[in-house]
């Protein structure tokens, strides 16, 4: 069905695809002089096209003689769905071909055959006109006086058919179209495309539908939503009895985009469709049209996918400042809250740069940026303010209805380069300054008159911004453009901000509808290695879709990235890098965008002097990563605070949280074992490993039994502090241990250490007791009061040491979060077989979820272990944490680390995936609400789709891959698709 | 012109009530009206005490009630300052005409408790805030005044034991970014303010916030309902505070 009829003209479409013969030209004769112009025009100012004909791709190159040179593209799709070229100014190159096998042919051949001879056979002389590719054409008139019918006698012509059609008992083309589709099903051709263009019937592999998909694929490819595409026809109303040909652009995603007829239609058109009339005259006024517009800078079409927008209506000051954290846009080096552009009083509008600190030690906090998304607007007499964050395109778009409309960006193809278009009330947007100092900017701050060059000194440097704007005057209105450029610079105080001017002068080089494309294409490309579809779960899904945006966006892939707790949508938690980043962010990193999880283990590398002086500190070997990290790798924890009761309390965690060495090991081990990375393994990876090891194997205390202890520590359980023998840190230790034995040889570090490694690994006490396969949590814990939440409150998440005051919690079995839990997670190797049942029976109750890190792991594990109400009952909080600031500080930025654990619940824990050595493993469990659950993952190298049914499971690879199903033994699979059944594997 | 209205009575209370119309003067930008109303008899301690502090002091005959809600409700009076005792009546902890005045009254009224004796200005406010729409929209104003006269504003926010915030990741960070979102949310023009959280009773949490933050005035939202199961908090800190406590009708 496609859309109620829109007004076409006066809106941008962001690509058009248009039928040849009828729509664009008259007939092959014509003219096209002024179409080839207009269709460089286009190009050159942004706008996709695409011809789709059922003729060969010489007929239309030679008419149309284009050779466009972006950043719009023209593709020609031909012979009716089966080939696709792409024309550029060198000429054309083709894309793809749809080539019949030599069976398909004989199929062909057969069914043009056999339809000629059943209408023989009704006394109706029909004739073989041509045999193209993948395709075979009947000509049903072969009279002299409709040799060659112009478009404009299609009326005239149909019923000359049906007429001689009807003479030899045959009930109109219908009827004569499907006696051609029972003759292709007798020859063989079970998906066989029959059309008519009513003086022809073509039986083929491919149709015009076949292009369309192709196309609209493309063009979400490049971050084009079919809604924002125009479909132009003449054939898009019933011919016959017989769908037009044009209609089957229609089909698929293409009933979303905006379609017009400029054809005759004698049958009228489908509901939804604008008919013009006016043919080709019609059609370039169509196009001189979107050229027109975007010459003016006329905005896009919003996207209006409610599975791929966020859209907030009015301003609500009691949620304001959560929203402007999930609307944030984000490039993975800067980040922009998705504030109100206009001055709004509940606001708390924010730019920060990853890694861009100011102050030190623990005041060390992220330096406010200067705002380039502030504009004078007077909101008061418009109407309430709509924002729609666009996911997979990165837009964010501002309606102040009456005053004006907004379009930002954070150039995900260009870090650090920020674009804001608007258009709207002239004396507003004169009087906007480009860049604007934010009010907590702190830092000394120089601004030229202008307000187009900024700098902020750092600790380590500066933070720059260059800006540049125009704002063009339309009686009334204007239209502002405003690019600014973001750099962080070691230059000393007093030099110009050279950085951020070299990279603006590059993006306005580049234009503005090229950095718009390049923006989209960026995204897009992000998203088809990450995007996780679950069908069935609409709630799920767009929960699922922002917190990957949000991943995406939080971090660089190159250089070294930053992930703060709150990733780049807002000052909390200052900034502040915690094992959040290596063990919750980074494996989604390294399953989707290898890049950028180098780049989050770059900044531990850059860090790795900084520990190793803090470990020498403390009179150890080794690595001491910092609980909290900033900008030198120094602890940056603060050392009090003040609890929600009034108390004021020591902060112990950057002293004793010391499992945020192994953390960070454990993140190398994942990168390496997702990406492969031999040259990371050889070089820093390794020297990760070993340091953290030293660390580890210098901090054991050794008992007269000969086992190993790690004493007076604080592990994910927050709620117990100075335990002893802590599960999760001697587990994760001794698996630090012994991956730095693996990952070197006796070559590299000397051998007794080595040794001592391992001998301490073995030596070192976990909690497992025997008999019951549980793990001790720490050295007592079992002593301590018996406590299941539900005895305490009545739903979960609870902040347990508020309810029961800290006293007796320490003294009680009240887990903050996974912490035995979280080696079933991160380690299951490291533990007794089987053990996760018991563990996740005996600790889950027990759990206060009092950390947002938490239920998203219960989700996993609940997933693992079978028990699908309880997972999806967490999965769901998980969900709703930042949508429903069910924390109640989501204002201060989103929680990266639990939008991680959403996706690791799901592609970890439901579909079971998790590298091991060389191979994939894979072991879903889907709940039954859940018709499909699909995602990519980048294994090795190797490109993988996972899709996932109650019956099946297919997994679609690049190349060789090696993937165990459910415990099954190692299958390789790839290139192509795998199909594992649930009952056995089939190849 | 902005006026305060103080029922100043002929009681041991009259100093403490002018002195507290004065302080809260200042902060309303307004000036201070003395007022007496009696039945009968002179108003000897009334009268010492406004000459003290250099004030005029007005006297009018009739009822208590009906005198100063009339007097209160004049365009240009801002807010209404009376003793926990009232007006005339003395030896309750809420007297009976402070209780329909304070329940009648469209404008915010200052409560003055016995043997209150003012100490200079107002320094600090403490203003509590329940986290409900209604209690910050009925605050807005207080807030903004006291940002606008440079008072020290402390705001405190009690929670409930059966409804704590979910998640705590990490404390030191945790309670700053609460504590800002809750400030953004219900005074967001407290610039500045600092937040006092606890945990329990709200009474008793304000009232330890009152003591600990030593605010000089308690800034309170209320529905003007003194009605059984009505307004206990406010009746609790009524008895309790030793500071003027502020009422603003939401």
């Amino acid at each position: 069905m496609t859309q109620p009829a829109v007004a076409v003209d006066g809106l941008r479409y962001e690509a058009l695809i248009f039928d040849w013969d009828g729509t664009a030209v008259a007939d092959r004769a014509a003219g096209t002089a002024h179409l080839r112009a207009l269709v460089a025009d286009a190009c050159r100012l942004g706008l996709d096209l695409a011809v789709v004909t059922g003729t060969h791709v010489e007929n239309i190159d030679e008419q149309l003689g284009a050779r466009p040179d972006g950043p719009g593209e023209l593709h020609l799709l031909v012979n009716r769905g089966s080939e696709t070229f792409r024309v550029g100014p060198q000429g054309l190159a083709l894309v793809e071909r749809r080539t019949a096998s030599p069976a398909e042919d004989a199929a062909l051949d057969a069914a043009a055959a056999l339809t000629i001879e059943r209408l023989a056979q009704r006394g109706l002389e029909a004739r073989l006109v041509t045999q193209r590719l993948n395709r075979r054409k009947i000509d049903l008139i072969p009279e002299p006086a409709w040799s060659d019918p112009p478009k404009a006698r299609i009326a005239q012509l149909l019923a000359a058919v049906e007429r001689r059609l009807g003479e030899h008992g045959i009930a109109g083309l219908a009827a004569a179209v499907a006696l051609a589709q029972a003759a292709a099903a007798d020859a063989g051709l079970t998906d066989a495309r029959v059309t008519s263009d009513a003086k022809h019937i073509e039986i083929g592999l491919t149709d015009k539908s076949d292009a369309a998909r192709w196309w609209f694929d493309h063009l979400w490819r490049r971050g084009i939503a079919p809604e924002q595409v125009l479909i132009v026809g003449d054939e898009l109303g019933p011919l016959g009895g017989l769908p037009g040909s044009d209609s089957m652009l229609l089909v698929g995603v293409g009933a979303r985009a905006v379609a017009v007829s400029v054809g005759v239609e004698p049958a009228g058109v489908p509901p939804g469709v604008t008919l013009r009339g006016g043919g080709p005259a019609e059609f370039a006024r169509l196009l001189e049209r979107q050229v027109g517009l975007r010459r003016v800078g006329a905005m896009p079409l919003v996207g209006a996918d409610a599975a791929w927008t966020l859209t907030i209506d009015g301003a609500d000051a009691a949620h304001e400042q959560a929203r402007e954290s999930l609307l944030s846009l984000v490039d993975g080096r800067m980040g922009t809250r998705g504030s109100l552009v206009a001055p709004n009083g509940a606001s708390s509008p924010a730019v920060v740069l990853a890694g861009a600190y100011r102050g030190e030690g623990e005041q060390s906090t992220l330096q406010p940026a200067p705002l380039w998304n502030r504009l004078s607007l007077r909101v008061r007499d418009a109407g309430p303010p709509r924002r729609v964050l666009e996911l997979h395109a990165g837009l964010l778009w501002q309606r102040f209805l009456g005053e004006a409309d907004v379009l930002q960006f954070s150039s995900f193809a260009r870090p650090g380069v920020a674009v804001l278009r608007a258009l709207g009330r002239r004396q507003a947007l004169e009087r906007s300054p480009p860049l604007v100092v934010p009010a907590d900017a702190g830092a000394e701050v120089s601004l030229d008159p202008e307000r187009t060059l900024m700098r902020l000194e750092l600790p380590d440097g500066a933070l720059e911004a260059a800006a540049a704007q125009t704002v063009e005057r339309r009686g009334e209105t204007a239209l502002l453009e405003r690019v600014v450029a973001y750099t962080r610079t070691a230059a000393p105080p007093g030099q110009t901000a050279a950085g951020a001017a070299a990279l603006l002068e590059s993006a306005l080089a580049a234009g503005r509808e090229r950095l718009l494309i390049e923006h989209r294409c960026a995204w897009a490309a992000r998203w088809e290695r990450a995007d996780v579809r679950i069908e069935g779960d609409p709630e799920l899904q767009f929960a699922l879709r922002l917190a990957v945006y949000h991943l995406m966006g939080s971090a660089a892939d190159s250089g070294e990235a930053a992930i703060g707790a709150r990733g780049l949508t807002g000052p909390g938690y200052n900034g502040h890098v915690f094992w959040d980043a290596d063990v919750f962010v980074l494996p989604f990193l390294a399953a989707t965008h290898p890049a950028a999880a180098r780049a989050a283990l770059e900044y531990r590398v850059r860090r790795l002097a900084a520990s190793l002086e803090a470990a020498r500190t403390d009179g150890r070997a080794g690595a001491r990563f910092a609980w909290e990290s900033a900008a030198t790798g120094f602890d940056v924890t603060p050392k009090v605070a003040n609890d929600r009761a009034g108390h004021q309390l020591a902060i112990l965690t950057g002293e004793l949280e010391e499992h945020i060495v192994a953390d960070v090991a454990w993140g190398c081990g994942c990168y390496l074992d997702w990406s492969g990375d031999e040259e990371f393994r050889a070089g820093p990876g390794r020297q990760l490993v070993v340091e953290t090891a030293r660390y580890w194997a210098s901090r054991l205390e050794w008992d007269a039994d000969g086992r190993a202890h790690i004493r007076g520590v604080i592990g994910p359980d927050e709620y117990h502090e100075v335990v002893d023998d802590n599960a999760y840190t001697n587990v994760m230790a001794r698996w630090n241990l012994r991956r730095a034995f693996s990952e070197t040889t006796d070559a590299d570090v000397d051998a007794a250490e080595r040794a001592g490694w391992r001998e301490g690994a073995d030596a070192l006490v976990d909690g497992l007791q025997a008999a019951s396969g549980l793990y001790e949590e720490f050295a007592g814990f079992f002593d301590l009061e018996p406590l299941v939440i539900a005895q305490l409150a009545p739903h979960r998440p609870v902040a347990a040491d508020l309810l029961i005051g800290r006293e007796r919690l320490e003294q009680a079995q009240v887990v903050k979060q996974a912490d035995v839990l979280m080696l079933h997670h991160l380690v299951p190797d490291e533990l007794a077989p089987r053990s996760l049942a018991a563990n996740l029976a005996f600790y889950e109750p027990r759990t206060a979820h009092g950390s947002s890190l938490s239920p998203g792991v219960h989700a996993a594990l609940f997933a693992r272990d079978g028990k699908l109400p309880q997972a999806l009952e967490a999965l769901r909080l998980t969900a709703r944490i930042d949508l429903d600031d069910i924390s109640e500080s989501t204002a201060g930025g989103v929680h990266i680390a639990a939008m991680a654990s959403l996706w690791q619940a799901v592609v970890m824990g439901f579909a079971g995936v998790r590298p091991s050595g060389e191979e994939l493993l894979l072991d879903p469990h889907l709940p039954g609400s859940w018709e499909v659950l699909e995602f990519p993952v980048t294994f090795k190298g190797a490109m993988l789709t996972i899709t996932i049914t109650s019956s099946e499971t297919r997994v679609r690879s690049d190349r060789p891959t090696r993937v165990n199903f459910a415990g099954r033994g190692t299958t390789e699979t790839g290139p192509g698709e795998t199909v594992f059944a649930t009952t056995e594997l089939q190849r | 012109m902005r006026a305060i209205i103080a029922a100043v009575g002929d009681d041991p209370a009259a100093p403490g009530v002018i002195g507290a119309a004065v302080a809260v003067g200042r902060l309303f930008a307004a000036d201070v009206e003395l007022l007496n109303v009696r039945e009968d008899g002179p108003a000897a301690a009334a009268e010492a005490a406004a000459a003290a502090a250099g004030l005029t002091l007005s006297t009018l005959p009739g009822d208590p009630y009906v005198a100063l809600s009339s007097a209160a409700e004049r365009e240009d009076v801002v807010a209404l300052v009376v003793a926990t005792g009232g007006a005339l009546d003395t030896g309750h902890r809420l007297a009976h005409t402070t209780r329909r005045l304070i329940t009648s009254v469209s404008k915010p009224v200052v409560v003055v408790p016995v043997g209150y004796a003012a100490s200079g200005g107002i320094a600090r406010v403490l203003v509590p805030l329940d986290g409900t729409p209604a209690s910050a929209a009925a605050l807005r104003g207080t807030v903004e005044m006291a940002a606008e006269a440079e008072v020290e504003i402390v705001l405190v926010h009690v929670l409930d034991p059966a409804n704590l915030p979910a998640f705590g990741d990490q404390l030191a960070h945790e309670v700053r970014t609460w504590s800002d979102a809750f400030v953004a949310r219900n005074a967001p023009t407290a610039h500045n303010a600092r937040l006092e959280l606890r945990v329990g009773e709200p009474a008793a949490g304000i009232e330890e916030a009152l003591r600990e933050s030593q605010a000089d005035l308690l800034a309170l939202g209320w529905s003007r309902e003194l009605t059984e199961g009505r307004a206990a908090v406010v009746s609790e800190l009524l008895a309790a505070a030793g500071v003027p406590v502020l009422l603003t009708p939401a």
